[in-house]
């Protein structure tokens, strides 16, 4: 053995001894080598087959398999189909999926396995000719669906002939809405009647309706997104970017026909009208493209954040997990990061096994950054209990922290371990927004809990439309030694208690 | 309208009036066929992207000038290399193979990007036992706008600045030509064709080759995209395109298709009337066979078919 291998033991060793134990373990999944491992999208079927699309092929299912190489991959549906970015598992015979042009079904209807009906559902939205108008889909809790319809980019084009009408003021922009419903939350019911539901988006590539029947929307960080927000989406409402105004008949009749110049012209008025993030991910620390979020299902088979929510990054290598709650009748919440490193780049979409304890995560970046993975990943709970502050809550004084671990009280106690500074980014035309205000806060007590694991810390002067930053000190250790996994967390503050 | 389709042996052309010796001539033309069909996949210089390095020792399917012809021309199915022997002409087939022989013993490092035993290429093919359909833009290949009558109108709009983020209107942004909802089905090189589904219309046919989708797809495997547009190449001969007015009166609502021994059949309203359509290649390479049956409001069905023979001049391409 030379020098260097001798050198390389010593660290391995060193690290092994020093680290926590794994709490979550990362897989790639092969896929078909006959296909472009871009996903679309993810699901399950009632069944338990792993159902999955491709950008720029058909649909996949395959029984989930303990060896990520031995998936037995079967073609549901062989033809290719136009970005099919949101799945809809009615069973292994029947599917819904929204491509760029309708929500389509495919079905097997003479059950050899491979789906020979292409029903058009729903397709009463513009198609203009522009690569991203990419559309997300959830299920409305009956048997309708929301479907989010992304703008286009200033980085293509549109034709001369579109589907649907072309609005001229609506094509202006960085990302813009020329064709109907572009940036728009629409509902669509069972016989694809479209009606229209909130407003104000520019690329909000993942959609949920939560257990509580609360429907959530993440978006991403360019113009009018001064980083990438999650939103709490509600009937009506107005989230920040204007080009989709152009198809709100009302706005455009009685307040301005050119939304995008007006509030370009008059930001206060701006500010005014749109309904902010129920949680912001600041850019290059929690989330630079977050894509769909999932609510982590009850119990403890992924490890002790049930009712959270995760969110994937298309940009970075993350899983960002995200915490809510409601404050003065509006949802607000905070971002730390879960998984990192291995998972890669372009996490697209996620699901989890019908056993709660693995979640697939499908990725795809086409466009988007180079350091990104297309293909399919899988990670699971090892059952090790990881050290993470567990949730966030904020209350007159400050804030409320809770671990997953017990901690010493004089270790929590010590104000040196949190240090906090709040910013905010500016929603506008321009493309993102650098930290506005950073100001640091003083951390004045901590008052810990009697089983060790919640802290309540008095923070003077927090103010609303602000995001406070935790960043938790390197001598933050629990009780059984482990050293915190993610030790900084964006709250973000709509409203004081 | 201008529109596009790959000349078949066009790059003979390119290089005319270019005084060089008649072997390097050839080669030279073989090069630029090579970067516009093989590049895509065998990499700029041939040293492999997703199909292999063709510079190294390492020979898979022959390496005399015979050899290299026909796979060229008859590709390697089991490998998803198309055919190209419809869509190129034997002389600049077999450039082509001049060229790859002239780069077979440059022994450049690989470039290959894709795991060993993908397959995938920005050249889908089907054939007539297996029809291959793609749901995407189209390009509208010289399909008049008479023909798009319920489709919106993109207008010129000022060019967005990105860095500025300001609207210049002294340089307006002119749209592009493309079909945003086609469904488009290969039946190998006997016919491939494109039908839209807001016009619920048939709207070109063509054979010899189907599509180069690296503009939308990009080339290998999980391509960047390349282009500003996002429109394929379609590859062959046009052999028709729809003119005039639609054959029935009233607003089209495409419903779907169902799979007909791997075809789709098409089925959707115009109007009052109920119709379903299955196109199918007939028994001369490039003509479409198409059945129709067309019910209407009181419920009474007829059923025709008609073949679409060559209505676009051979050099229109």
């Amino acid at each position: 053995m030379n020098r260097r291998k001798i050198i390389n033991g010593l660290l391995i060793l060193a690290l092994a001894t020093g680290l926590n134990a794994e709490s979550y373990r990362v897989e790639a999944i092969n896929m078909p080598g006959d296909v472009a491992p871009e996903v679309g999208d993810l699901d399950f079927t009632p069944e338990g087959e792993l159902v999955v699309s491709l950008r720029r092929h058909g649909i996949l299912m395959a029984k989930p398999n303990a060896n990520p190489a031995a998936f037995d991959w079967r073609v549901f549906a062989a033809d290719s189909l136009h970005n099919p970015t949101g799945l809809d598992v009615v069973s292994g015979s029947e599917v819904l999926v929204s491509q760029m042009q309708e929500l389509t079904r495919i079905t097997d209807t003479d059950g050899d396995g491979v789906a020979d009906l292409y029903e058009n559902v729903a397709d009463d939205w513009g198609v203009t000719g522009n690569y991203h108008e990419s559309i997300a889909i959830t299920r409305d809790g009956g048997d309708g669906w929301y479907l989010a319809i992304g703008t286009a980019s200033h980085n293509g084009p549109t034709f001369y002939h579109t589907r649907g009408e072309f609005a001229p003021y609506g094509r202006t922009g960085r990302n813009f809405a020329a064709g109907p419903w572009k940036g728009w939350i629409v509902h669509a019911d069972a016989e694809g009647n479209i009606t229209p539901f909130a407003k104000g988006f520019r690329a909000h590539n993942g959609i949920i309706r939560d257990p509580q029947g609360r429907i959530w929307a993440t978006d991403n960080q360019g113009d009018w997104r001064g980083t990438s927000p999650l939103y709490h989406v509600e009937k009506d409402n107005f989230y920040g970017h204007p080009s989709s105004l152009i198809w709100d008949k009302n706005f455009t009749t009685n307040v301005f026909k050119d939304p995008l110049q007006l509030y370009i012209d008059d930001w206060d008025a701006y500010e005014a009208h749109r309904t902010p993030a129920a949680v912001e991910f600041p850019h290059g620390l929690m989330s630079n493209s977050p894509s769909e979020p999932i609510v982590i299902p009850t119990g403890n088979a992924f490890g002790p954040f049930a009712g959270q929510m995760l969110v994937g990054d298309i940009a970075g290598p993350r899983i960002t997990r995200v915490m809510v709650e409601e404050v003065s009748g509006v949802m607000q919440g905070a971002c730390v990061t879960l998984i990192s490193g291995d998972i890669g780049g372009g996490n697209n979409r996620l699901v989890f096994s019908p056993d709660d304890s693995q979640l697939y995560v499908g990725q795809t970046f086409r466009g988007w950054t180079r350091n990104s993975a297309d293909g399919l990943k899988r990670v699971s709970y090892t059952g090790e209990t990881p050290f993470e502050m567990q949730n966030i809550s904020i209350t007159k004084t400050g804030f409320r922290l809770t671990f997953t671990k017990p901690v010493d009280e004089s270790t929590l106690s010590r104000l040196s371990h949190y240090k906090a500074q709040s910013y905010w980014y500016k929603s506008h035309h321009n493309y993102g927004s650098p930290q506005m205000d950073v100001t640091e806060l003083s951390v004045t007590s901590a008052q810990v809990s009697a089983d060790g694991r919640t802290v309540n810390l008095t923070i003077p002067g927090i103010q609303p439309k602000r995001i406070v930053q935790f960043d938790l000190g390197e001598g933050l250790v629990a009780a059984d030694g482990s050293t915190i996994g993610n030790p900084t967390i964006c709250y973000t503050v709509r409203k004081l208690r | 309208m201008e529109y596009r389709l790959i000349p078949l042996a066009a790059t003979g052309i390119l290089l005319a009036g270019i005084s060089v010796d008649a072997d390097d001539a050839i080669i030279q033309q073989g090069r630029q066929t090579f970067s516009t069909y093989c590049a895509p996949c065998h990499g700029p210089e041939g040293a492999g992207l997703l199909a292999p390095n063709l510079t190294d020792a390492e020979v898979l399917h022959g390496e005399s000038l015979a050899e290299i012809t026909k796979i060229i021309g008859e590709g390697v199915p089991a490998r998803s290399m198309p055919p190209w022997g419809g869509v190129m002409d034997d002389a600049t087939i077999e450039a082509t193979a001049h060229y790859v022989m002239s780069i077979m013993d440059d022994n450049l490092p690989s470039g290959m990007v894709a795991t060993p035993d993908t397959t995938v290429t920005p050249f889908p093919f089907g054939s007539a036992e297996e029809p291959y359909v793609l749901r995407t833009f189209m390009p509208t290949m010289g399909v008049g706008d008479e023909v798009f009558p319920h489709h919106g109108n993109g207008m010129a709009t000022p060019k967005y600045d990105a860095k500025g983020g300001t609207f210049n209107i002294e340089k307006m942004q002119d749209p592009i030509d493309g079909v945003p909802g086609g469904v488009t089905v290969n039946f190998g090189e006997a016919l491939s064709y494109c039908f839209d589904t807001t016009e619920c219309r048939l709207l070109y046919t063509w054979q010899g080759g189907f599509m180069d989708m690296t503009d939308y797809w990009g080339a290998g495997q999980g391509g960047q995209r390349k282009k500003f547009g996002y429109v394929p190449t379609v590859l062959g001969n046009m052999v028709w395109r729809a003119d005039g007015p639609a054959e029935f009166n009233g607003t089209p609502r495409f419903r779907g298709y169902r799979k007909v021994e791997g075809a789709p059949e098409f089925f959707y309203e115009i109007g009052d009337y109920q119709i379903t359509l299955l196109v199918t290649p007939s028994d001369e390479p490039g003509v479409a066979h198409c059945y129709y049956t067309v019910t209407d409001s009181s419920g009474q069905k007829r059923s025709f078919s008609r073949f679409l023979h060559q209505n676009i001049e051979e050099d229109s391409s």
